[in-house]
């Protein structure tokens, strides 16, 4: 049935009186956090941080930790086109309609050079910024997205598994002094434990958090825009909280639990906005929501959060016709979002801290298709950007003749970048997330 | 067979209350009456009488199935594309018809035989990012409505024929001299034995009695060259097994009787169970040969399963949560995608369940972002619509009764992102945006009727809708809002608004 508008209005007028106000919340919701005893201890923190003004910095944060940003390519970015083997002859023979003219190759060594497009990453490579790593795999590789996406969310390559290897990372590290300084003060067991560390310290740029960042204890925030998450939060928060008495010992802990998370969801929302809204960008970012993702994310590292690790994905690689006009964008798209990142960082005083890679699920085939378009592939190059990059090129480049059913061969696996992102970079112990040592690449100085 | 039925006089309307929730998606007023009067024992009947409807066969389905996927091969790059979004509608149409499906439920019994439906899928998962053509998902979805409450050896042999699981777990390529593990081993660890109850050496020889069971186009087919008849040696002992046979030896193993028994309680009871208790109903599973009526009425029937410490501490599954919701209230939402859009943002989707495990439930449903949406499925639901607070693309309410905008144009003008910068957004992200223009409609006044005080209907609301019983600071919250608002606004919106404060306090998110 329709609602007529007057009593829409009157709708609107009870639905006043029903909720409370914000700042009634921010006031009331967090007494409760004050003085509840259950509470982690970050969250009375937090409470501490949202009743100053809103330039004080947030307490017990640790702001100068060092932070990894991953961008997630699907749909199969298409390597041979992204970093290029402009000497030989095969990838001009595979690639009729395709392959990019030497002359207009950005030369990195005398084998292989950037695409056009990516002049923005040229930069960052003469500018000793950007490594590139080549023939990117692992064994027996899955030519489905969906199965070969969890390979790499999951870092995990045989059986299946719900946690991420960011995720884990969590998991193995709430604990401990490696990822947050003070969350030891909150060291818990039975109920308490799953409920530790900082929500905030891995952040999907996404509606919902990216399955890499999944975990057993309750960290990962997904968010695309602060001041929509925010709002939507504002909903829990304006629900009464008082304490539960008089139920049964497990209702009171699963009541208990979401509780926390909605709390968890409303302290995030809240620092989110205002770290977002206390930072002055002067750099310029493309108007595309992958180049808007970065600069929140570089206006988040910058406005105080404790986070460690950013996710950010850019889709429509999954490119099996007419790949050229389409891959072309989304090469230009990708470095443009990369290079004014660096920048900004740069210029907020933040480009120490930062390190980056991107990554797709797979390559693709060598030869092109009929329809002007490459299949689903294998092995391909990976970027890992940031000041304190170690520049150059790692890995060998897979062979172009000798393949496997039409793809490359992986020389370099992927477990090696994020052993050395987990040991190098985030300086935590990577064999028990990935469940068996990998060697480290000579990516971080 | 022993008797563990409850003393009767045990039976309360909160315990027939807690068996709907449990077997089904709650009930309504008038089947918790029914259940509360019937007693235990005639509410299990009523439960497990069967389906009263037959699963509706999609108009398009018999055109989808002349489909041959070979034909796709020789077709033009544009016909092919124009099948493919055909197709990809019709999946759509499917599950979401599925969805609706479950909602309409018009019977207790119509509504366990539904979840029943879907812990088959989530225990026998299959997603259609890998298994695109519908007439295999069509065939599957047949399949668990018509066993759901069989056998459950039949069901075993009927799902290693499959055809959509043959496909997801790559068994079409499974042959003599190039053997592929995939279904051998998940036949095992997932969907029958679990892990510890067979060895590496049972898969790959299971895998060989498995070779050439493959799919023809949409149908089972053995294909005899395929497959490997040679001797195998499976749980210690020798033949020449297939297909079938492995099975029948996996459905001797005494694991499996507990490993089932587990799965169900774990998904219908707790998480955390007693041993004797699985024992116990493994034991009446094994002795009824494998009858699903005959383990689900002992787990109903189970005294532990009316303890305090089951009642009210499960995690509603998103599915539970938002049939749960339209099917108690009754609801009418003007864009049926605002169902799949929840179910997307709370992460669970029919049909594309993570991985071939399923959905791992309990608290790995809850995170920041999902517990988020939740709540607004709470504020859509009090306020009849989005509101424009939560996604300002959403027009304000003058505006809306005056523009009401047919729904065609709706479509063309559903974001104000230039194309350009929406073809960027991942499909994910396409898919959660919030429908526009989206009114949600049911008829409150129904919940209590007028004669009833103002605690009167707090009480009979929250005992509708909550497991437990709200705090004392909760219920005065929700007295104290009512009576403002049944002075201010009409009945129906003051009691619409007194739903959604219900369905904002933590324990709606428990059943």
């Amino acid at each position: 049935m329709r609602r007529g508008l007057i009593e829409k209005d009157s709708f609107m007028k009870s639905n006043q009186i029903r909720f409370f106000t914000r700042r009634e919340f921010i006031t009331r919701g967090l007494g409760i956090v004050a003085v509840a005893t259950t509470i982690p201890s970050f969250l009375a923190r937090a409470a501490f941080a949202v009743e100053g003004s809103a330039n004080a910095p947030l307490l017990g944060v640790n702001r100068d930790g060092k932070v990894l940003v991953v961008i997630q390519l699907s749909g199969g970015n298409d390597g041979l086109n992204t970093v290029i083997p402009f000497s030989h002859d095969a990838y001009y023979r595979a690639r009729p309609s395709l392959a990019v003219a030497k002359e207009n190759v950005l030369r990195v060594t005398d084998d292989i050079g950037l695409h056009p497009n990516l002049a923005p990453l040229k930069e960052l490579y003469d500018a000793g910024k950007l490594a590139v790593i080549q023939g990117v795999g692992y064994p027996n590789p899955d030519r489905s997205h969906f199965r070969s996406m969890e390979i790499w969310q999951s870092g995990i390559t045989d059986g299946f598994e719900t946690t991420g290897w960011i995720g884990r990372m969590f998991d193995h590290t709430c604990n401990n002094t490696h990822l947050n300084p003070d969350s030891r003060s909150a060291v818990g067991s039975g109920e308490t434990r799953g409920l530790l560390g900082s929500p905030t310290l891995g952040v999907s740029i996404d509606e919902i958090l990216n399955p890499a960042l999944n975990c057993n204890c309750s960290v990962g925030v997904a968010l695309r825009d602060p001041e929509q998450f925010y709002r939507m939060t504002r909903v829990s928060a304006r629900a009464e909280k008082s304490k539960e008495g008089g139920t049964p010992s497990t209702v009171a802990s699963q009541i208990d639990f979401l509780r926390r998370t909605a709390m968890n969801a409303e302290v995030s929302a809240d620092r989110i906005r205002r770290s977002v809204r206390s930072v002055q960008t002067k750099t310029d970012y493309p108007k595309e929501p992958f180049a808007q993702g970065m600069k929140l994310i570089a206006a988040m590292i910058a406005g105080g959060m404790d986070t460690r690790v950013y996710y950010i994905s850019l889709g429509g690689f999954d490119t099996h016709a007419n790949q050229q006009g389409a891959h072309e964008r989304l090469l230009k798209t990708l470095a443009e979002g990369i290079g004014a990142f660096q920048k900004d960082l740069e210029a907020l005083g933040q480009a120490e801290r930062v390190l980056g890679f991107t990554f797709s699920e797979f390559g693709r085939r060598v030869a092109e298709n009929g329809s002007r378009g490459t299949d689903h592939g294998q092995a391909a190059p990976m970027f890992v950007f940031g000041k304190t990059v170690k520049p150059g090129v790692i890995g060998p480049h897979p062979s172009l003749e000798d393949l496997n059913g039409g793809d490359l061969k992986f020389k370099t696996d992927f477990r090696q970048v994020y052993a050395t992102a987990l040991e190098k970079w985030m300086e935590v112990d990577s064999s028990k997330i990935l469940s068996q040592k990998f060697d480290p690449l000579p990516f971080v100085a | 067979m022993a008797d563990t039925t409850p003393d009767p006089t045990d039976w309360t309307r909160n315990k027939a209350s807690h068996l709907l929730f449990r077997a089904g998606f709650g009930g309504k007023p008038g089947e918790i009456d029914d259940f509360a009067k019937r007693g235990l024992s005639a509410s299990l009947d009523a439960l497990l009488s069967g389906p009263t409807r037959e699963l509706p066969v999609p108009a398009w389905l018999e055109e989808d199935k002349k489909l041959d996927p070979r034909q796709l091969r020789m077709m033009s790059k544009e016909e092919k594309q124009k099948l493919q979004m055909i197709a990809r509608q019709h999946m759509r149409e499917m599950v979401g018809g599925w969805v609706k499906f479950m909602m309409d439920a018009p019977t207790p019994a119509d509504m366990l035989h539904e979840r029943m439906v879907f812990f088959w899928h989530g225990h026998f998962a299959t997603s259609v990012q890998k298994v695109q053509a519908t007439p295999f998902v069509y065939n599957q979805l047949k399949l668990f409505h018509d066993k759901s409450l069989g056998n459950f050896g039949d069901l075993l042999h009927a799902i290693v024929r499959d055809p959509a699981m043959l496909r997801y777990l790559d068994n079409d390529q499974n042959r003599k001299g190039k053997p592929n593990e995939n279904l051998a081993r998940e036949l095992m660890e997932l969907f029958s034995l679990g892990v510890g109850n067979y060895t590496e050496d049972d898969i790959r020889e299971g895998a060989r009695a498995l070779t050439g069971w493959g799919i023809e186009p949409y149908q089972f087919v053995f294909r005899p060259r395929a497959h490997d008849d040679g001797e195998k040696t499976i749980f210690g002992k020798k033949g020449n097994f297939d297909g079938d046979q492995f099975t029948n030896l996996i459905l001797e193993q005494p694991a499996c009787a507990e490993f089932m028994a587990r799965k169900l309680w774990v998904y219908f009871a707790s998480e955390n169970p007693k041993k004797e208790v699985i024992h116990e109903l493994a034991s009446k599973f094994r002795e009824s040969k494998y009858d699903i009526k005959t383990l689900l009425r002992a787990v109903f029937s189970h005294p532990e399963f009316y303890s305090p410490e089951v009642i009210g501490s499960q995690i509603k599954s998103p599915i539970q949560l938002v049939v749960g919701t339209a099917r108690t209230l009754g609801l009418t939402a003007s864009k049926l995608e605002l169902y799949g859009r929840m179910l997307l943002m709370m992460g669970q989707v029919p049909y594309a369940p993570p991985n071939v495990k399923g959905w791992p439930g309990g608290r790995t449903w809850i995170d920041t972002s999902r517990l988020v949406t939740r709540y607004t499925f709470a504020e859509i639901i009090a306020k009849g619509r989005i509101p424009s607070e939560i996604d300002p693309r959403q027009q304000g309410d003058a505006e809306l009764v005056q523009n009401e905008m047919p729904a065609e144009m709706d479509r063309e003008t559903k974001t104000e992102e230039p194309r350009e910068q929406r073809k960027q957004l991942s499909k994910g992200q396409r898919k959660t945006m919030l429908p526009r223009n989206l009114r949600v409609d049911f008829d409150a006044s129904k919940l209590a009727g007028a004669q009833l005080s103002v605690e009167e209907t707090v009480d009979k609301i929250t005992r509708l809708l909550l497991p437990v019983a709200p705090s004392e600071g909760e219920r005065k919250n929700l007295v104290k809002t009512l009576e403002k608002n049944l002075a201010d606004s009409p009945r129906e919106e003051a009691l619409q608004i007194l739903v959604g404060q219900i369905m904002l306090l933590p324990a709606y998110q428990l059943c």
